[in-house]
């Protein structure tokens, strides 16, 4: 029986509350901690050093801090490469076991182990394979007459070329993942349109294009969205991989509140960034919502 | 009825023994609570330096069967992050080991490092005085050093050397040619990795050793106004950075320096590849030790520049154990660094297992000490001065920041030499504003 009129206590807002509570005191009392830190100078140390400086760290990192916009522009790089080769690999492989390959459920359980790996260890992993000195590839390379092909590890040295070492890295990470999403939606395609579509004479390519690419839409929009906030957040390749180097070319807004928030003890600039990171990933998500149509009642 | 009864004694029996587990439990619970825990954090990854801090806790434990050491070992490269952040939030493990001398002293300042000038005056006289100098902060000592390290040498393959005709050389023009020589024939000369930085920061120090001297490289630390120098645009700066960067441009490092690590240019020198190495005297405590004859010589002084008359270089007291003001039991606290001091544990550890030379005076007996231990006695004792690693002594901005990014950067030909100290004088300057 449904009552009359919901109250606070008798309604949903009281199976909210759980929720609400965890979500307020692990998400929104850390969040709000950091801006407040943002505001201030402090070296983690003692409180008794910490002294509030208003919006000092602000412009110092807008005015005066050049890593602080290469590290964002490497953000956005990564945004980029992350729907352009995650996202759309992971379509494209979808796509292609769907075609009742041979081995295909093999092929969809193994595109997927990259992301069940922990990201240090992929870290270390392509760093070992990559080193010009002792790594493998160059070796495969040499020992198939690729010779030419060899010394691509040495571009993580390089400040305009480390930085697609990276998102190759973390497409080969991620695409596995968008696969999985695209396969389950795939899945769930009722092969009547596909029936009465062939038997109207629709080649392979017409179906794809006119019936599943649009059945796609809703779920690309997730896929795209997770993606861009992994961009976003990106730490653990850079930092395990390049350090961030050489010389802040693969610098990322974690990496770069890391370094000064826990390494130079920098705890309120480092809260600054983090705070930044937030605002400019808040920004991303509200635009990817609303271009994509994402939280509308489905008609 | 005799069913009856077989099933009553069976239930007595069960009762019987659940009764008494329970009994065993609380007993047991009685005694866990009796025992104390001390929390421990250590940065010894490498398996001989986790088999000689094992051995020690094992000692304190034996003895104080109450208490109970709960060891973690933090990941060596993060783990003075850790401990600066772990200070931070008010909650530091009892006692802990940093390498971290700036931070660990401003922390004993603010009151969160316990005091140890009383526990020196009981045990001080197990230690000599330049390592109880760097434990010091205006007279009150603050951490226990674990062992002594030395960067002041020079590795290198004695088979490979031979068959590439080649003698140790005695200054750095004869160092370089022979790295030409080495090159030449396909021998990478220097195995060295800068991806992490701190490398590079070791051998620029030695550059400054040559160029600004121990005075020169002291006063950078001691630094505190942003207007006066010594500035890292100075001169001598400019030309230690010049020369930790030509050996890279004539081609006598690892290929691809900027992103070789440590361990990579390690596995190079030991693999046969590469002729020289340069490292610190952990080199001596290595888990895979070379499998070929090495030999070691003085880092080679550079002919007419300051250091050349001099013996200056880098001895070091890094690792300290501290014990954090907010622990519940000092006195156990003290008593384990006690154990920790004793002079037959720290041989039977640190030296027996880790091959290190421990901070604490007369552990080990002059023939115990194999030929490289000697020389850096040896050095240690007899050169003209001598400081420790110049990085952690400078705020992390500056010495783990910009002067490890910048170094990194100069080996992959990112900036110049000039550009490298313009961009740390810019970052010391900022931090001594702050």
């Amino acid at each position: 029986m449904i009552p009359k009129k919901i109250t606070f206590w008798g309604g949903p807002y009281l199976f909210i509350l759980p929720c609400f509570v965890v979500y307020a005191l692990f998400l929104l009392t850390p969040l709000f901690g950091t801006f407040a830190f943002s505001l201030t100078r402090w070296d983690g140390i003692s409180f008794d050093n910490l002294r509030f400086i208003g919006l000092q760290n602000y412009k110092e990192l807008f005015f005066d801090d050049p890593t602080f916009w290469l590290a964002l522009r490497n953000n956005l790089v990564f945004v980029g490469g992350a729907v352009v080769f995650q996202c759309i690999l992971g379509l494209a492989v979808a796509l292609l076991l769907e075609q009742k390959l041979v081995l295909g459920n093999f092929f969809r359980g193994t595109y997927l182990i990259p992301f069940t790996i922990s990201l240090v260890v992929i870290g270390i992993v392509f760093e070992s394979i990559l080193n010009p000195s002792l790594g493998v590839l160059d070796k495969v390379l040499t020992s198939i007459g690729l010779e030419e092909f060899t010394g691509l590890g040495l571009w993580l040295g390089k400040a305009k070329k480390a930085i697609w070492i990276l998102i190759f890295i973390q497409a080969w990470y991620g695409f596995g993942w968008s696969m999985l999403i695209f396969v389950s939606r795939l899945k769930a395609i009722d092969p009547q349109l596909y029936e009465a579509a062939r038997v109207d004479g629709a080649t392979e390519w017409q179906k794809i294009v006119f019936i599943t690419i649009p059945l796609l839409k809703s779920i690309t929009a997730v896929v795209v969205l997770f993606a861009t906030m992994w961009a976003m957040k990106i730490f653990t390749i850079p930092y395990v991989v390049t350090r961030g180097g050489p010389n802040h070319a693969t610098e990322v807004l974690a990496t770069w509140a890391f370094s000064h928030g826990l390494s130079y003890q920098h705890i309120g600039y480092g809260s600054t960034i983090a705070v930044v990171l937030v605002v400019i990933a808040m920004i991303i998500g509200s635009l990817l919502f609303r271009l994509t149509g994402m939280g509308k009642a489905q008609e | 009825m005799k069913k009856k009864g077989k099933m009553s004694k069976s239930i007595s029996i069960s009762l019987t023994i659940v009764f008494m587990l329970g009994i065993v439990g609380l007993v047991g619970q009685a005694i866990a609570a009796e025992q104390v825990t001390i929390n421990l954090w250590t940065q010894y990854n490498d398996p001989q330096d986790r088999k000689a801090i094992e051995y020690i806790i094992n000692v304190f434990e034996k003895e104080n069967p109450e208490v109970k050491i709960g060891h973690r070992i933090m990941p060596n490269y993060e783990s003075d992050q850790m401990i600066r952040t772990v200070f931070a939030g008010g909650n530091p493990p009892d006692i802990s080991l940093s390498q971290d001398p700036y931070t660990m002293s401003k922390t004993f300042e603010a009151g969160k490092i316990m005091d140890l000038t009383k526990w020196y005056a009981q045990y001080g006289d197990r230690f000599p005085e330049s390592a109880k100098g760097v434990s010091r902060k205006e007279g009150k000592y603050f951490g226990v050093p674990d062992t002594m390290l030395t960067a002041a040498h020079m590795f290198y393959n004695k088979k490979l050397a031979k068959s590439l005709g080649v003698t140790e050389p005695q200054n750095y023009t004869e160092f370089l040619e022979v790295c030409e020589k080495a090159k030449n024939q396909g021998v990478i000369p220097l195995a060295f990795g800068n991806k992490e930085g701190w490398t590079g920061g070791t051998l620029y120090q030695m550059y400054l050793f040559e160029t600004v001297g121990l005075k020169g490289i002291n006063d950078m630390i001691d630094r505190k106004d942003p207007e006066q120098g010594p500035y890292f645009t100075d001169p001598g700066f400019i030309r230690a950075a010049k020369y930790f960067n030509d050996l890279h441009e004539k081609g006598y490092l690892s290929e691809g320096v900027a992103i070789t690590s440590f361990d990579a240019s390690k596995m190079e020198y030991l693999g046969g590849k590469a002729l020289f190495f340069f490292t610190g005297s952990w080199y001596s405590s290595f888990d895979f030790p070379p499998d070929f004859e090495w030999g070691f010589f003085r880092f080679p002084h550079i002919i007419g520049e300051l250091g050349y008359n001099r013996d200056e270089g880098l001895v070091a007291y890094l690792g300290k154990m501290q014990i954090a003001t907010t622990t519940s039991h000092p006195e156990l606290c003290l008593k384990f660094l006690e154990v920790f001091s004793r002079p037959d544990v720290m041989h039977d550890s640190f030296f027996e297992m880790g091959k290190y030379l421990p901070a604490v005076a007369g552990a080990v007996k002059p023939e115990e000490l194999t030929e490289f231990q000697e020389a850096m006695v040896a050095f240690a004792r007899t050169n003209t001065g001598s400081c420790g690693f110049m990085e952690p002594e400078l705020p992390p901005a500056v010495g783990m920041g910009q002067v490890w990014t910048g170094l990194t950067a100069i080996s992959a030909d990112e900036i110049t030499p000039l550009e490298f100290c313009e961009s740390v004088e810019k970052v010391y300057k900022k931090e001594l504003v702050r």
